[in-house]
């Protein structure tokens, strides 16, 4: 067997050992060896995790799924995005935890039945105790549905996001990018509290613990902490004024234990945005920054440099880029867009989605190149059949990601997308990619439920400012 | 792509020229119709003084005879133009073919008939009330005379069902007013289809020459404004989801009043003698699925949260689970003119069943294709997306005493349907005081009576502008000036 045989031998036997390549490794396999080691990894993850998860096993029992033969089998087993929400809101509303957890508990590897949670009362305290006996390290994301999704992940995926963010990061060929964008010289910049249990907070976590071996001072953020709670009232209360059942709202457990302990919650507002925009203006003057925020941030970093005459010189080899797609350019105007771009002349895009650890950033050509950790599929968003692995196909993005062991990571988005499977990108990177076009379908049937985490600030603020201004 | 030609009918005329096109729903379709922002002068009925050939003219013998002339004329089989908007209904609606040709057939003719009419006239006010001045003798002496008459309303009407054209035209036609109708993108010819049908029948009649049908985009701020204006007209009736409702009330002002014809949900109330026989869990279980699965649970009276005193205990939630059962069960035995499997079922509502089938909180009938679903919460609370049960979907929710379910009956709310007869009449004061509009027997969800109050008010009333006219000649203020002394002096 040649070299180049055993290694696609070996990502297929184990996914986890793709972590061991380099960005220009990752993306130099032909499309038969990609298909080859995704289909082993989607083999074994079945495998694996459809003794140990009950949704899994019933979703394969009602589709009389046994075995995985080709990429495409996998489909029928792909979750709905509304899986990792599928609890009943009355949970949170009642601060039932015990049935929360006993939910949870069905969607990892990992056991959560011997947990004592008489005393939480919060969802904060509920994922606090999961954390503080179990290895699953919750992700969380809001909107206004009134429910949080609750994604099980675990500290045994944590590596993988940091690697990730190193792939995102890497210099390819000759295109921008850090030699190691976890060198001593390197400053990871995030514009979201230091501690909480969104993507962004999370993929934080990681990069200090895995990127730079616990030093805080290469991960930059505005400190504090989202509460859960705070995240998951904020899509509530948004989900209560909608049906005028505000006042069923505060007659609620959760409600009245979050406003008794109001004043003691810490958020970030547009003040301590502009104080850490004037800090890392001065402290990072000349160093190389790698960022990842919506159009909206970077739009009041500029505001914030001309309000206190500060230079935005960073170093040139920074790696800044733009993501939240359409959500993380907000409001602004075209002219606002422009001066955005005048002003930090080589932003970058990156699409991730929620329940992905990898994120794709966009090549040259305008093109999202997926790591092969990540098996993507195009769905015909009417019947949800897979559209054939070739050609160009427009449809409903649906991801698995490989890197995922401990949880089901086969997920029907809610993004609509333009797939050219054939390959052979300007950029040099072989594989699939996707045109630079990426819609939600959400935003096509009228309305988008989303508290993105370009928007989460803002919203957050507006609620508990409503909040306040409610009496018990 | 199929384009349609939608003229623009005003009051006798139809004008099909300088057409401009709209995409219509799913994509599929286009629209060419005249832009109606030409014809602003000429839509709205400037001078309502015009409104008096429909009372010189004719009386309300005359009226239902016409209704009664028109709806013989109605049905698919004879009439081109019903066709065509029966074969473009079946591209747009939720509901099946099978259920729009009844509807068609069936329905709207027996709803414009004059025994049905007559009747919707005489509950509603009276004919001899519409037919003329009626005379008061009031406690202060005076002699008086109240009327009502009809106004310049425009009608933005539904198109979940194509007999919302129908009560449109029954509606104007008994209260002689003056209708716009502006028809919706999902059905824009059932109306106009009316009216080419009167112009055929009775081209110079003054109820032919007061009915007026146009098509345009709804939202369309710029041409709202301008004819929205209490110059134009009396009355706005809007039929409608909650946001296009919002976008009206943006509109009102001094003078121009709006009947609205709210978006409503329904509730359904079982109590626990549902349970006592293996036969009544049966024949609930049907009259649940004909309140659910009726017309597709396209109207706003469909059942759709359905409050069960099963008992919350383990007992009671595998008798909850069991009736989830029967009801799909009965649901797959509806005939195909009431109900059918939807053509184009809602994929985010088959995702969020699909999640919640595999969750330990709910027991799930169906919900694996586009047949529909029966969802048993084994906890006391609708689903999460009970806003969004369509396409025969029902959700059964548990209790221990049916009067927790109250919490759920709001403003909001139209239809009740209640199981058993004892419980509609021990609740009916209170569900009306929580915002309830209709209560029926189950299984009752779907039989609407045009003679009945419509969400909550009386349209026809509504339709009408009220007016008295106060008899206060010299002789009658002298014998009110006699009273006066004689209650100072006494």
């Amino acid at each position: 067997m040649t070299e180049r045989r055993e290694i696609v031998k070996t990502l297929g036997d184990d996914p986890f050992r793709m972590m061991d390549l380099s960005i220009e490794e990752i993306f130099d396999f032909d499309q038969n060896e990609i298909d080859e080691f995704q289909l082993a990894g989607l083999q074994r993850r079945f495998a694996e995790l459809r003794p140990a998860l009950p949704p899994l096993d019933m979703l394969a029992e009602e589709n009389h799924i046994e075995a995985i033969n080709t990429i495409d089998e996998i489909v029928p087993l792909l979750f709905p995005h509304t899986e990792y929400k599928s609890y009943p809101l009355s949970l949170i509303d009642n601060c039932q935890f015990e049935h929360l957890n006993h939910w949870l508990n069905e969607f990892t590897t990992h056991d959560l039945t011997d947990l004592e949670l008489d005393d939480c009362e919060s969802i904060d305290d509920w994922l606090n105790a999961v954390e503080e006996h179990t290895p699953v390290r919750v992700v969380c994301s809001s909107g206004t549905s009134g429910k949080i999704t609750l994604l099980p992940r675990s500290t045994d995926e944590e590596r993988c996001i940091a690697k990730q963010f190193e792939f995102v990061y890497a210099k390819f060929r000759d295109e921008w990018g850090f030699g190691d964008p976890y060198g001593p010289d390197v400053y990871h910049v995030q514009i979201n509290p230091r501690k909480g249990r969104v993507n962004s907070c999370r993929s934080g976590d990681v990069r200090v613990k895995y990127g730079f071996d616990g030093d805080e001072s290469h991960v930059l953020n505005l400190g504090g902490e989202l509460s859960t709670d705070v995240l998951w009232m904020t899509g509530r209360m948004k989900k209560a004024q909608l049906e005028g059942t505000v006042q069923q709202l505060k007659e609620t457990a959760a409600w009245k234990r979050l406003h008794a302990k109001l004043e003691n919650i810490q958020t970030s507002s547009a003040e301590d945005r502009e104080a850490f925009y004037q800090d890392i203006l001065v402290r990072l003057k000349g160093k190389s920054v790698a960022m990842a925020a919506g159009h909206v941030f970077y739009w009041e970093m500029l505001e914030c440099a001309r309000k206190y005459d500060l230079e935005i010189a960073f170093s040139e080899d920074s790696c800044l880029c733009t993501a939240g797609g359409v959500k993380g350019k907000g409001n602004l105007t075209e002219e606002q867009l422009a001066q955005v771009a005048e002003a930090f002349p080589n932003l970058n895009d990156i699409y991730g989605c929620s329940e992905l650890m990898a994120l794709a950033r966009q090549c040259p050509e305008g093109h999202y190149h997926m790591p092969p950790s990540v098996v993507s599929f195009v769905l015909d968003p009417e019947t949800g059949v897979p559209y054939p692995r070739s050609g160009t196909q427009t449809g409903r993005y649906a991801v698995f990601d490989l890197w995922a062991k401990t949880y089901w990571a086969g997920i029907i988005t809610g993004d609509e997308v333009t797939m050219n499977w054939d390959g052979g990108c300007g950029c040099g990177r072989k594989g699939p990619y996707l045109l630079g076009d990426i819609g939600r379908y959400a935003d096509k049937n009228g309305g988008d439920d989303k508290i993105t985490c370009q928007r989460s600030a803002a919203a957050v603020e507006e609620m508990m400012e409503s909040m306040r201004n409610q009496t018990s | 792509m199929k384009t349609f030609k939608i003229p623009l009918l005003i009051r006798g005329q139809l004008i099909d020229d300088d057409c401009i096109e709209f995409e219509a729903r799913r994509g599929e379709l286009s629209f060419q119709t005249p832009n109606v922002a030409g014809y602003l002068d000429t839509l709205p009925l400037q001078d309502p003084i015009k409104m008096s050939d429909m009372y010189e003219e004719l009386n309300m013998d005359g009226v239902i005879d016409y209704l009664d002339q028109l709806s013989r004329r109605l049905s698919p089989k004879i009439n081109p133009y019903m066709q065509e908007a029966y074969e473009l209904s079946c591209m747009t609606s939720g509901l099946t073919p099978e259920i729009l040709y009844s509807q068609y057939c069936n329905m709207i003719p027996a709803m414009l008939s004059a025994a049905s009419v007559r009747e919707v006239a005489e509950k509603h006010i009276g004919i001899a009330t519409l037919d003329g001045w009626t005379r008061h003798e009031l406690l202060d002496g005076r002699v008086a005379h109240t009327r009502p008459f009809g106004a310049r309303c425009v009608h933005i009407t539904a198109g979940n069902s194509p007999a919302v054209a129908a009560i449109t035209v029954m509606w104007n036609c008994l209260t002689r007013g003056d209708a716009v109708v502006k028809s919706p993108s999902n059905d824009p010819l059932t109306s106009l289809a009316i009216g080419r049908t009167m112009i055929e029948m009775a081209p110079d009649h003054p109820l032919t020459k007061h009915y007026s049908v146009a098509y345009w985009k709804g939202g369309n701020t710029e041409f709202e404004s301008t004819i929205y204006s209490p110059d134009n007209f009396e009355k706005i009736v809007a039929w409608g989801g909650f946001s296009s409702m919002k976008h009206i009330t943006r509109y009102l002002q001094p003078g121009l009043e709006l009947i609205a014809m709210d978006p409503k949900l329904s509730g359904t109330l079982i109590g626990k003698e549902a349970f006592e026989s293996e036969e009544t869990m049966r024949k609930v279980a049907g009259l649940i699925a004909m309140d659910f699965g009726g017309l597709n649970q396209e109207a706003c009276a469909s059942a759709r949260v359905i409050s069960v005193e099963s008992g919350t205990d383990k007992a009671g939630i595998a008798r909850l689970n069991k009736l989830a059962d029967y009801a799909f069960e009965a649901l797959q035995g509806l005939p195909l003119e009431a109900s059918a499997p939807h053509r184009h079922f809602d994929e985010d509502l088959l995702a969020e069943i699909s999640s919640v089938r595999r969750s330990p909180f709910y027991h799930v009938a169906g919900g694996k294709d586009n047949r529909g679903a029966v969802i048993a919460s084994k906890l006391p609370a609708p689903v999460d997306f009970s806003d969004r049960l369509g396409c025969r979907v029902a959700n059964l929710v548990p209790c221990d005493d049916i009067e927790e379910a109250l919490k759920l009956i709001t403003i909001h709310t139209q239809t009740i349907g209640v199981y058993p007869e004892s419980l509609k009449l021990k609740l009916r004061n209170k569900l009306a005081f929580l915002g309830g509009q209709r209560i029926v027997s189950l299984g009752n969800h779907l039989s609407g009576n045009n003679a009945l109050p419509h969400d909550g008010l009386e349209p026809l009333r509504r339709l009408c502008r009220w007016i008295s006219e106060s008899d206060m000649t010299v002789d009658t203020y002298e014998s009110m000036l006699d009273k006066l002394k004689r209650q100072a002096a006494g």
